[in-house]
């Protein structure tokens, strides 16, 4: 009589072939994951404490960014609405409607809005939007369609290769900066968005960099 | 004992060889049984209390790499200018041990040197053990051991590669290498045993077990067949990466360019320092070995000697890098290059740098002769000091060459913390717990292969141009 | 349902009611300043006062502002901080970062955005930081309202843009989250408020007879503000009486010219105009409030090619100090024997010249000094116009008097030294003003001293037993940043406020007044000094509308206007104060002089002013603590420096501790064998041997005592040295922890020094130079193999590089400061520095060449040489150190595994790796000090020098989206930017006209280890000697 019955001998072949497979598929599957949208925290959803609602103010009202975003053209950061600008029209506008009765509060209470960030890159990248805008770089080219956002949600992957990617061939990526927060921006039919491109990259002197220490400091 | 020795050697079974390869009338039943007699015996108080005291030695590296990590790098002494010590130290030379494996099993073969036929299984197992050991340290010495994975090459979405340009990536696919191949080789070599295993078992959980790892070994010719063309093709294999794994190793240093690291001779002179400790590695287990477990029949004298004089002749290779080392030294008029070994011998390391030169020159000398060679006692406190002797030699090259570089503002000391000893000592509690229940388990010599040889002896004495070389 | 109606500011209409009070989410917690006191990891809550912790928020109207809004939690700020220290902080949550979810962030905006703020771009505020009452103009950067560095004020006449040390280290002491809180009366807390009803009916009380009983003790001062308010409260109570103190005192300097001209005055030292300076004992050239201009005057005359050439620099001294390490040539002599060196120098000089005839040595001066004074006195009479002799504070008033009258008849004053009337309020602030108190609290006749001066029990001299005189005062009040040993002792005890939480006012050494403005609301509700004052008198004005009402005379047009001018300038013009041109009383002096007696033989005692903590006033401050010593390079301690000989003698060696004996009183110190140091003394610096708690260091969270207190050895009489001292050998060793083991050059060619002759003879001077040189211009291009690719760097608009003259470098160690002020750079501890582990990124090297007896030092700064083939870079596996298109070597800290491989090949030893979680347990307030432009680098990274790439980074921004180049001088990296010699140039080499591009292609330029290939682009030039043939 066998020590061991038929069966193990297929047993034995297939631990041979996972003993192979296993480690390549886990490895395979990470790389998919990061990649994908859940690993990227790509079109996310993230709940605000205040309604906010970009539709309405980008899209119905055309509130041009900078209105709100007032230093992003000087600033690192591309500031973050203080509360006064908020008032500044819903002291007139809306100045009863409970669903601004929070920012109210803050605002009579002097606190900070606790808004939730969607774009968050890692805390060792310097970012600085003024030098994008200035040269060209659309508010929509990284944040997507926000005028058709019920909430923000991150549009680009946010990955290094991604930036890099851009950084590496930005002209496809230009625009007129008088264009700079259209959402709608399109080259003038027949003008190769390459060619413009360039031209605009002769123009502004953009001078994209793939040194760390563009990045990291 | 020794007379016993003697008292075979008045007998040999071949009239070129001054010892035997093999004493006393063998048949198969009788080398079946005597060579796993170990395995089926109930653990006897030695084995236990020498595996007690393993056991404590790898709880003790368990606290360590905890601390380490927990706490970070500073728990040990390594500072700025010494930015490795010994961790670094201790990598190369737990690999260096596991040189005399696949020199022994892979070289030894292709040389068809019978006499190894005995201890390639124990040193090949040796060779598995001391990577697993070795290859703690660089994983264990990087300030951030959770993101090593940066090391290998995959494509991130940093679009960011390794720098193929460092030695220490080519270490990490040097050793990893090293280790699979060697342990394939063990493990191909070990199937026909682990099948007489098998069949030898009393209890049908044993028998199972083996059987398992026995991967269904009938021994038909067929069988045979495939096991001889593999085991010659992983030979093969094996052989170059003897050589290259220490001379990539010695590239961490040699391609840098602080003096005293930055030499060319750094390659051959670590591997022969690497096969160097690494018999001698072997002999000091060997010698308790083949005592405790019976096995002075088939690991004789003659074994004994061999190993001696490969232990002479690599002890001479490395005597003579030293002196290269100096002299070159002295002769590139490099006053940084020639301040370091200066500082070697009068520095405040110096202490390290003599014992290193007795043990690794002046021990190995008394191998040239062969009373000194055939006392086992003698071989064996030798084998320890060669074992101590190449410590401080990776001890000595990366430490005093650190501490006392370019600029003198910069110079600083090194000193150990209890962190460091603990995970020195802890490594070899590790090694010696493996190796027990190496022992314990497994037959510690190729019985198949002895067989084998065996065979030969008795019925075609070898040509007379093969044994020449032993 | 109705919503209430919000009547809001837009409208105008009626004052805003508050809103019915609505639970806010918990995000309201990120309000800033929402619980001042109480920090993670600093234990127990505080409460600022009895209303505070009584009434809670309610009793604190507007309250919510006292930290400007983002103070703690600047958008992003923090986060990026914590981010690596997460990383390290948890294998598994690093490990697992893929598929472990973080927290959502949240982001704060200001709810209503203080005028002209960027959030994300700093501010820089000019103002005003003191140090012996003596002010410096400062600017200040500010993040959202957190000062995060200070740096001169370039339009300050003595600063132009440089500090020393301790002024920049001013931010560790601001964020120190052991700043006294609470308001004490006999330990009990109270309030301000509480406090001033008590003052007013003491003041009541003491008013019967006009203060008699009313005394104050404050610290040396210069400011207008308190000026004017002393005279106020001197009104209200004439017979009040006001002291100073300070335990380094200036009086010699005062007493001295008093006796020369008849009236205390202050003067000047042109350094610059002089070909030969005589130092009596005079350390110039450390960078104080008072001497930072000297440095810079000093360093011009240092270079061949300025137009007057190199001056010559005599120093006469018993230790060695930063200025007798850049003399041409040293005398050791003992403080005792100054006296009479001046006078021989007077009486050989008196041979040529008639007006210092008369003047003779108590005693004839031995071998070597009486041949040095010959030398000197030829080299002096040979410049006459162009000398300069200047006498140390440390020196006797006499000293001082014949240096003046040596001056006078070299016809130095007028060009060399000029006078003008003391900027300080208080010309004695030691001794005699000193003793006047001492013995009105012996007799009992105070009832009321107000204290104000820093810690005056723990700088009394030893002969003073200051806590005993205390308690018999009825009402002691002491105002101070710290509980401290005097706060023990009063009865009131008010939380000082420190210079940048309060309005005030301060005047520079040549008098120019600056305005003290505050940049931050005090973090711990301290009080001022003027607050304080102002508590004695009747009206409630606060210290700004005194300020604006006293300064309102300076204005030439309308105030206001100019008063914002002054506060952004820093400098209120037209203030300093006017030359005075004084007589010298020669016979008062010569008189004087007759009566100099021969000093008593024997050892003598030298006590010094840290070069780090001064009086002690900074012992709290780990970054100057951490500082190494810029001669002994001894951090954490003070040491006891004996000259090599007298080692010898003893048989002393570094550590072992010793006991000092001097009339009876004797302390502990451990030994230094400091080479160059005279044989006939020994040493010490004061304001160690505190009991105290000290930031940043990971292995003592319980309060250590740090370093020996030397003060029990001072006399009020002789505050600085002493003869009679008996030394002993307890027997006993100490662990002294230095950042250099190793003092001399082993013979490298690595800091290269050579007589002005040497060079002027062949200016490419191969002999001191190593035999080959490898600039980069030759090598553009890789002329030399390197595993390296070469790099193109003609096609990128800047090619950064920097430059060090040496000649300059005095090693006052500004730049290591300003470096770990800009970059973040924690601090490690005496224990980790002992084991080799500090982190400052600047490693002021200094060595050593001749005998041990009369050594000549060079100091060397080393930090990352940015090598254009670096060694660092090829060995890293995993790319975390790679070159820039411009020529920088970056380090990616999130890249970095932390091999350390990168250090070990650096043959400049310029790296350095987190050891431990250094920044691990950072309180809020602490984190306060963090520049967020710079990553805060986590446990198992390396990291060094960038040339301040953030600086590099946002100032190119600016440029490009201004569409133009950065210009020279623009851009300046922070050890450059506060250097007071002007040792240390950065900028492109692409331009040739650029400072730095001239530097590199100085004769007197070398690269450090060339022979190396590493190309580096920082380069040194070699330190020109200008030695005295004679004394040659």
């Amino acid at each position: 009589m066998p020590l061991f019955p038929r069966w193990t001998n297929t047993v034995s072949r297939l631990s041979g072939v996972l003993l192979l497979a296993l480690p390549a598929v886990a490895i395979a599957g990470l790389m998919i994951v990061v990649r994908s949208t859940w690993g990227t925290k790509q079109e996310r959803d993230i709940v605000q404490p205040i309604e906010f609602d970009h539709r309405h103010h980008v899209g119905d009202e055309g509130i041009d960014c900078r209105y709100c975003h007032y230093t992003v053209e000087k600033s690192p950061y591309p500031g973050l609405p203080a509360t006064t600008i908020c008032m500044s029209c819903h002291a007139q506008v809306w100045n009863k409607s409970p669903l601004l009765g929070l920012v109210r509060e803050y605002y009579f209470k002097d606190r900070p809005i606790p808004w939730n960030s969607v774009h968050n890159l890692p805390d060792f990248v310097y970012f600085n939007h003024a030098i994008h805008v200035n040269k060209g770089v659309g508010c929509v080219t990284c944040h997507g369609r926000v005028d058709q956002m019920a909430l923000i949600q991150q549009q680009a992957p946010l990955s290094m290769g991604w930036c890099v990617s851009c950084h590496r061939n930005p002209e496809p990526q230009l625009r007129p900066v008088e264009f700079i927060t259209s959402m709608t921006w399109q080259p003038a039919p027949g003008v190769d968005r390459e060619k413009l491109g360039a031209q605009l990259a002769q123009q502004y002197n953009v001078h994209t960099r793939t040194s760390c220490d563009a990045c990291h400091r | 004992m020794a007379a016993a020795e003697h008292a075979a050697a008045a007998s040999p079974a071949d009239a070129l060889d001054s010892y035997p390869l093999m004493v006393g009338k063998q048949d198969n039943t009788t080398l079946t049984g005597n060579l796993l007699a170990h395995v089926w015996a109930r653990p006897d108080k030695g084995w236990l209390l020498a595996f007690a005291i393993a056991m404590a030695g790898s709880g003790a590296l368990v606290l360590a790499i905890t601390v380490t990590l927990v706490e970070g790098i500073g728990a040990w002494g390594n500072n700025i200018p010494v930015g490795w010590a010994f961790d670094i130290t201790n990598f190369v030379w737990w690999i260096g041990i596991g040189h005399a494996g696949t020199l022994i099993s892979a070289i030894l073969f292709l040389f068809q040197q019978r006499w190894r036929t005995a201890i390639n299984r124990f040193s090949e197992a040796m060779t598995i053990f001391a990577v697993m050991c070795a290859g703690l340290f660089p994983l264990l010495h990087t300030g951030r051991p959770w993101f090593a994975y940066f090391m290998f090459p995959y494509p991130s979405t940093l679009e960011m590669w390794p720098q193929f340009k460092s030695p220490l990536i080519w270490d990490v696919f040097a050793v990893s290498t090293y280790f699979t191949v060697s342990l394939l080789f063990w493990y191909l070599g070990l199937i026909p045993d682990l099948a007489s295993l098998r069949d030898a078992s009393k209890s049908p959980i044993q028998r199972k077990v083996y059987g398992i790892f026995a991967l269904g070994w009938r021994g038909s010719g067929r069988h045979w067949h495939n096991y001889k063309v593999g085991y010659l093709l992983l030979a093969g294999l094996s052989t170059p990466l003897v050589v290259s794994v220490h001379t990539i190793v010695s590239f961490d240093f040699a391609v840098s360019l602080i003096p005293g690291w930055h030499t060319t001779i750094f390659p051959p002179y670590f591997v022969a320092g690497a096969v160097f400790s690494g018999f001698a590695m072997v002999m000091s287990w060997m010698v308790p070995a083949r005592h405790f477990l019976g096995l002075k029949h088939v690991i004789t004298m003659r074994h004994l000697e061999n190993m001696n004089k490969i232990i002479l002749a690599t002890g001479m290779l490395v005597s003579y890098g030293y002196l290269m080392e100096h002299w070159i030294a002295w002769y590139s008029g490099n006053q940084f290059e020639w301040f370091v070994f200066f500082n070697r011998a009068t520095g405040p390391y110096r202490g390290v740098y003599y014992l290193m030169l007795f043990c690794n020159v002046l021990t190995p000398q008394i191998f040239w002769f062969k009373w000194a060679r055939t006392n086992i006692p003698l071989m064996f406190i030798a084998s320890i000091f060669v074992n101590i002797g190449m410590w401080c030699e990776r001890f000595v090259i990366i430490v005093t060459s650190l501490h006392r570089d370019f600029l003198p503002a910069a110079w600083d000391m090194y000193y150990p913390t209890w962190v460091d000893i603990t995970l020195f000592l802890g490594t070899i509690g590790f090694f010696s717990t493996l190796f027990l229940l190496f022992l314990k388990f497994i037959p510690a010599v190729a019985v198949s292969e002895v067989k084998e040889l065996n065979e030969e002896l008795q019925h075609r004495p070898a040509p007379v141009t093969v044994v020449t070389g032993a | 349902m109705t919503t209430p109606r919000f009547p809001l500011p837009v409208l105008g209409s009626s004052a805003p009611v508050d809103p019915p009070a609505v639970e806010l989410p918990d995000e309201a917690s990120f309000a800033p300043g929402r619980t001042p006191g109480s920090e993670h990891g600093y234990g127990r809550s505080y409460w600022r006062s009895v209303e505070e912790q009584l009434h809670g928020d309610a009793a604190l109207p507007g309250r919510d502002q006292e930290f400007p809004p983002g103070a703690f939690d600047a958008p992003k700020g923090f986060a990026r901080r914590d981010f690596l220290q997460l990383m390290g902080a948890s294998v598994a949550l690093a490990g697992l970062t893929a598929c472990t979810e973080k927290p959502v962030e949240k982001i704060l905006a200001y709810t209503k955005t203080p005028e002209g703020m960027v959030p994300g771009n700093p501010f820089h505020y000019a103002t005003a930081l003191v140090q012996d009452g003596i002010g410096l103009g400062v600017l200040s950067t500010s993040w959202e309202g957190r000062p995060v560095k200070v740096e001169g004020n370039p339009t300050h006449p003595v600063s132009r843009g440089s500090t020393g040390p301790q002024v920049q280290a001013e931010l560790a002491c601001l964020y120190d989250p052991f700043r006294a809180r609470v308001l004490k009366e006999r330990g009990a807390g109270r309030s301000w408020r509480g406090f001033r009803e008590a003052m007013r009916g003491r003041a009541g009380a003491l008013e019967k007879d006009g203060g008699a009983r009313l005394r104050f003790l404050s610290g040396p001062s210069s400011s207008p503000l308190i000026g004017s308010l002393r005279q106020a409260i001197a009104q209200r109570f004439p017979k009040a009486r006001f002291h100073a103190w300070s335990a380094t005192p200036r009086d010699s300097v005062y007493d001295g010219t008093a006796l020369a001209f008849g009236r205390p005055l202050e003067p000047h030292y042109l350094v610059e105009k002089a070909d030969v300076l005589v130092s009596l004992d005079a350390d110039f050239l450390e960078a104080r409030n008072d001497t930072v201009d000297l440095n810079l005057g000093f360093a011009n005359r240092r270079e061949p090619h300025h137009p007057r050439g190199l001056n010559r620099l005599y120093v006469v001294e018993p230790r060695f100090s930063i200025t007798g390490g850049m003399a041409d040539h040293r005398l050791k002599l003992r403080s005792a024997d100054m006296e009479g060196f001046a006078l021989s120098l007077a009486a050989e000089l008196g041979k040529t010249l008639p007006g210092l005839s008369g003047f003779r040595s108590p005693a004839p001066l031995g071998g070597e000094a009486a041949k040095f004074v010959a030398a000197v006195g030829k080299d002096l009479a040979s410049k006459r116009g162009a000398a300069l002799v200047i006498p140390g504070e440390r020196q006797t008033a006499l000293t001082h008097a014949v240096a003046h009258a040596i001056n006078a008849a070299l016809g130095a004053i007028g060009t060399t030294v000029t006078f003008t009337e003391p900027a300080v309020l208080d010309t004695s602030t030691g001794r005699s003003s000193w003793q006047a108190l001492v013995d009105d609290l012996r007799a009992g006749k105070v009832d009321t001293l107000v204290i104000t001066a820093w810690n005056p029990v723990f700088t009394a001299p030893g002969d003073v037993d200051l806590p005993t005189l205390l308690a018999k005062v009825p009402n002691a009040v002491y105002l101070g940043l710290h509980d401290d040993e005097t706060s023990r002792v009063v009865n009131w005890f008010l939380p000082a406020a420190h210079p940048f939480e309060s309005w005030g006012d301060a005047r520079s050494r040549e008098g120019t007044v600056s305005i003290v403005q505050p940049l931050i609301q005090p973090l711990f509700g301290g009080i001022s000094e003027a607050e304080l004052l102002g508590a004695f008198l009747a009206d409630e004005a606060k210290p700004y509308d005194r300020l604006k009402a006293l300064h309102a005379a300076h204005a030439k047009t309308d105030f206001d206007s100019e008063w914002e001018v002054w506060l952004s300038n820093g400098v209120v013009p037209g203030t300093a104060s006017a030359a005075v041109t004084p007589s010298l009383q020669g016979d008062r002096v010569r008189t004087a002089a007759g009566q100099a007696r021969p000093a008593p033989a024997g050892l003598e005692l030298d006590l010094v002013h840290d070069y780090k903590i001064l009086d002690g006033r900074y012992s709290l401050n780990s970054w100057l603590q951490e500082l190494p010593d810029p001669i002994t390079k001894v951090t954490w301690d003070n040491v006891a420096q004996v000259g090599p000989g007298l080692a010898k003698k003893m048989g002393v060696a570094n550590g072992d501790l010793l006991l000092l004996t001097v009339s009876g009183r004797s302390v502990e110190v451990p030994a230094w064998v400091q080479p160059g140091h005279s044989d006939d003394a020994v040493t010490v610096s004061f304001g160690y041997g505190r009991r105290q708690n000290t930031l940043g260091v990971k292995d003592a969270d319980e309060p250590v005592v740090v370093g020996h207190d030397v003060y029990p050895l001072r006399t009020a009489a002789a505050p600085w040295f002493a003869t009679g001292l008996e030394l002993k050998k307890t027997g006993r060793k100490y662990t002294i922890c230095t950042t250099q083991v190793h003092n001399v050059t082993e013979g490298r060619p690595i800091a290269l020094m050579q007589s002005v002759e040497e060079f002027e003879k062949h200016p490419e001077a191969p002999d001191v130079r190593p035999p080959v040189k490898l600039g980069n211009k030759e090598l553009e291009g890789s002329a030399l193999p390197s595993v390296q690719p070469a790099i193109d760097y003609s096609k990128q608009q800047y090619k950064w590089a920097m430059s060090v003259d040496m000649s300059r470098c005095t090693g006052c160690s500004a730049c290591v400061m300003a470096c770990q002020a800009e970059n973040n750079i924690p601090v490690v501890g005496k224990y980790q520095v002992g084991r080799g582990r500090e982190m400052q990124w600047i490693r002021m090297d200094r060595y050593y060449s001749g005998p041990a007896e009369s050594p000549e030092m060079v100091t060397q700064p080393m930090f990352c040489q940015h090598c254009e083939t670096a060694p660092c870079e090829y060995v890293c596996p995993v790319n975390a150190t790679v070159h820039s298109d411009e020529g920088l070597n970056d380090m990616v800290y999130n890249r970095c595994i932390g091999t350390r491989y990168c250090s070990n090949n650096c043959p400049y030893k310029v790296r350095h790796f987190n050891y431990l979680h250094w920044t691990q347990d950072k309180t809020q307030v602490e984190k306060m000090l963090m520049n967020p432009d710079v990553t805060v680098r986590a446990r198992g990274v390396m990291e060094k020098c960038t040339y301040c790439v953030q600086r590099i980074e946002r100032t190119r921004i600016v440029a490009r989206i201004e569409n133009r180049a950065i210009g020279d001088g623009e851009l300046k990296t922070a050890c450059q930017q506060v250097c007071p010699t002007n040792a240390l140039t950065f900028g492109s080499l692409h331009d040739p006209k650029t400072q730095v591009s001239q530097r590199h292609a100085d004769p007197r330029r070398f690269d450090v280890l060339h022979e190396l290939n590493t190309r580096p682009r920082t380069v040194y030039l070699t330190k020109i000697k200008n030695p005295n043939p004679e004394l040659g």
